[in-house]
């Protein structure tokens, strides 16, 4: 909702800098925090009618994803999606919380342009799910251990959009995000510090988006949060609108200071006696309502909806087909045989805030773990046995994304044709060092931007990648010029310094330091000459 | 038409009843068998809502203070200025005391009635089982007659004041009301 803002008590805004609170003794103010977060669930169908959930894409056709419903014509009544039940309770249980076998809808009035119903459905005497908690933990979050508690989660409807032509005095109303389902969930005031506020939006919103209930974005509106803080348990000051992480952090550090302000001033008691609801402007929080301006919501049970009604086995059916935990499976990424650092690991299970990402998480997860034991069994069958652990993480998270990304190829479709197992073949070229790292990168790219433009995909045929390096002619060369040869090897022994090497070669002394040489000679031919051949020919230059 | 009406007087029946004994079916009386006998039917008054409105020994006390009326119409988002408000406290009081009266209707086994299910829908619903969970998902289907199909019909066609496809609310609407 949206108020005209009351500047009554504009003699406390302060919107220069807040430095000069930092000098002060700031231990015996104490922040209490709660969360109230609005998550919209990214079902098909919007909550109480079939008509489509999709308010951000459709942000430039206003009202076309409307049905009778939706823009409240008389006569019409809801229908429930169990689409957003069974979301529901995934995310009621991936919180641990206590899903409420009976649970109802309520009628919550006020009037809106936004809101064409003059009420929204929600359900505020019995909410869907009660109790649950998010462990926030060091390793992951970076913050110290801390549990935060939820009172409850509960279903409801969201409202439309407004965009307000102050200078024409209209409001115009699109009702394509009217009626979307909406999980309200509300924390205990277990937060002390904004920096678990943060740790907490950011650990909610990749688990919204592992389990798929919604994109979690708070950017397009799809996640929004409000905040109720106290300090030195003064009257509770409920902070709306705050349309981003960092509005949510300036404006909380900022009502803090406030508050310590006000309290040192001595006017705690008299200022801070009864709750109210303030705004962020980007600068300082603004009172929108107070306790007298409190809103009477007439809440009534809806009489058009029969209750949720589920027995303990849809609860159980669900808690069967949720994925694990973005925290167990980071650890395990973390751990042998991956041994992943935590930035791999978490790329690879937690979701980013990029709109036009290639892959899901999942996919990328599944690709990555069977590419891995693919190339274990393959450098067991291989001469060098020595796993490189990273090989695998290397080519697929910094090399293979980033060709999908330039290519604009979502990795499902490559990983049709190019299978965990063509993906081992190819990490063997690089393992075996048949071929250099700079050879590998124009291999890949050249065989993905190949699969891209062509019909192999429909043909559902795999990669060879043996004859792609035929074709690019990246193999290894087997009719080699002498003469070019020997220019190449002599070239070598000019640019070593240490000529006690060659010596110590040539006289016997050290003869496996010709390996050195070799080496070099791999290197500079990108692995496309042969080590036998380099050795006949530094033999015959060096005359041994 | 004639068994739609017969269903009506059931339901009056049932009206009747429910003062009574709060039975659970509906009794069915004997069918209609010409429009005069319907004529006939419906000439007859058979019950009065007066009956119900005025038999409240405290409809004064019952009566909505002005202050009262006066937050409601806020909440309602209606205008106090050229509103009889003592009309109102009357008006308001009359169903207040009907609302009354139905509270001290005597229910059988008014200790096991769940108000929770007090709705328009069925009161006992079947929990749902993981497979009715989805099969529910799975059959729902969008519904042309609903409008629930998109371009199927312009929502906006039926508004006065719009915009490209915007519906439109003029900002004093929200600034004048008390």
């Amino acid at each position: 909702m949206q108020f005209k803002f009351n500047l009554s008590f504009q003699r406390y805004y302060r919107t220069g800098s807040i430095h000069h609170f930092e000098h002060r003794q700031l231990s015996k103010y104490k922040l209490k925090c709660g969360l109230e977060i609005h998550t919209q669930l990214n079902t098909r169908k919007k909550l109480f009618s079939q008509s489509t959930n999709d308010p951000f894409h459709s942000i430039e056709s206003p009202n076309v994803h409307t049905s009778y419903f939706d823009i409240a014509l008389p006569g019409t009544q809801p229908i429930l999606n169990y689409e957003a039940v069974l979301y529901a309770i995934r995310l009621s249980l991936a919180i641990n919380a206590k899903v409420n076998l009976q649970s109802s809808f309520d009628r919550k009035h006020y009037f809106y342009g936004d809101q064409p119903m003059g009420y929204q459905i929600t359900q505020h005497y019995q909410p869907f799910a009660t109790g649950g908690q998010i462990k926030l933990n060091r390793d992951i979050d970076g913050v110290d251990d801390k549990n935060i508690r939820i009172i409850q989660l509960q279903l409801e409807q969201d409202t439309g959009k407004s965009v307000y032509r102050e200078n024409e005095g209209l409001t115009l109303i699109d009702l394509n995000r009217s009626n979307v389902p909406l999980i309200e969930m509300v924390t205990q005031p277990d937060f002390t510090d904004v920096k678990q506020i943060r740790a907490f939006i950011k650990k909610y919103q990749n688990l919204v988006r592992h389990l798929n209930v919604s994109t979690g974005d708070l950017e397009t509106g799809a996640m929004r949060v409000d905040v109720n803080l106290s300090v030195n348990d003064f009257a509770r000051v409920e902070l709306k609108n705050l349309p981003n992480t960092s509005s949510i952090i300036n404006a909380v550090k900022f009502e803090f200071q406030r508050q310590v302000q006000i309290i040192e001033d001595g006017k705690g008691p008299e200022l801070l006696l009864h709750p109210e609801t303030r705004g962020w402007n980007g600068e300082a929080t603004i009172k929108l309502r107070s306790k007298e301006t409190t809103i009477d919501y007439r809440y009534m049970p809806d009489p058009e909806l029969p209750v949720i009604s589920l027995s303990p086995l849809a609860v159980e059916g669900v808690a069967k087909t949720l994925p694990p935990a973005p925290e167990d499976v980071i650890k395990k990424l973390m751990a042998a045989p991956y041994s992943l650092s935590l930035k791999d690991a978490k790329l690879l299970t937690i979701k980013g805030n990029s709109q036009d990402q290639m892959y899901t998480q999942p996919e990328l997860l599944k690709f990555y773990v069977e590419t891995f034991q693919c190339y274990l069994k393959d450098v067991k069958k291989s001469e060098n046995r020595k796993i490189n652990y990273k090989l695998p993480t290397n080519w697929i998270i910094h090399e293979l994304l980033g060709i999908l990304n330039k290519l604009q190829m979502p990795l499902k479709e490559l990983t049709v044709i190019m299978t965990p197992e063509n993906f081992s073949e190819f990490l063997m070229l690089i393992h075996r060092k048949e071929i250099s790292n700079a050879t590998g990168k124009l291999l890949l790219f050249h065989a993905v931007e190949n699969l891209h433009n062509s019909d192999v995909i429909k043909e559902q045929k795999t990669v060879n990648f043996t004859s792609l390096i035929d074709e690019y002619d990246l193999g290894k060369i087997s009719q080699i010029d002498d003469n070019e040869l020997e220019k190449l090897c002599q070239d070598i022994i000019d640019e070593i310094k240490d000529k006690k090497l060659i010596e110590n070669i040539v006289s016997g002394k050290k003869k496996n330091s010709i390996k050195y040489l070799i080496g070099l000679g791999m290197r500079v031919s990108q692995g496309r000459i042969s080590a036998q051949e380099f050795e006949r020919m530094f033999r015959k230059v060096l005359e041994i | 038409m004639v068994a739609m009406l017969c269903g009506i007087r059931s339901g009056i029946c049932v009206g009747r009843v429910v003062c009574r004994s709060y039975a659970v079916k509906a009794w069915v009386g004997e069918k209609l068998k010409s429009t005069e006998e319907l004529g006939e039917y419906l000439s007859k008054e058979t019950w009065s809502v007066e009956e119900y409105l005025s038999d409240s020994p405290n409809s004064a006390l019952e009566q909505p203070s002005e202050d009262t009326v006066k937050k409601l119409l806020k909440l309602s988002g209606l205008s106090v200025e050229g509103n009889d408000i003592g009309r109102i406290q009357q008006r308001l009081g009359k169903q207040l005391s009907f609302i009354e009266k139905l509270h001290r209707i005597p229910l059988e086994n008014e200790e096991s009635i769940d108000e929770s299910k007090a709705r328009v829908m069925p009161r006992e619903i079947a929990a749902l089982n993981y497979e009715d969970l989805l099969d529910k998902i799975a059959t729902q289907r969008t519904n042309l007659d609903l409008g629930e199909v998109e371009g199927s019909w312009d929502s906006t066609g039926l508004a006065k004041i719009k915009q490209s496809k915007w519906f439109v609310l003029r900002g004093g609407l929200m600034h004048n009301r008390n």
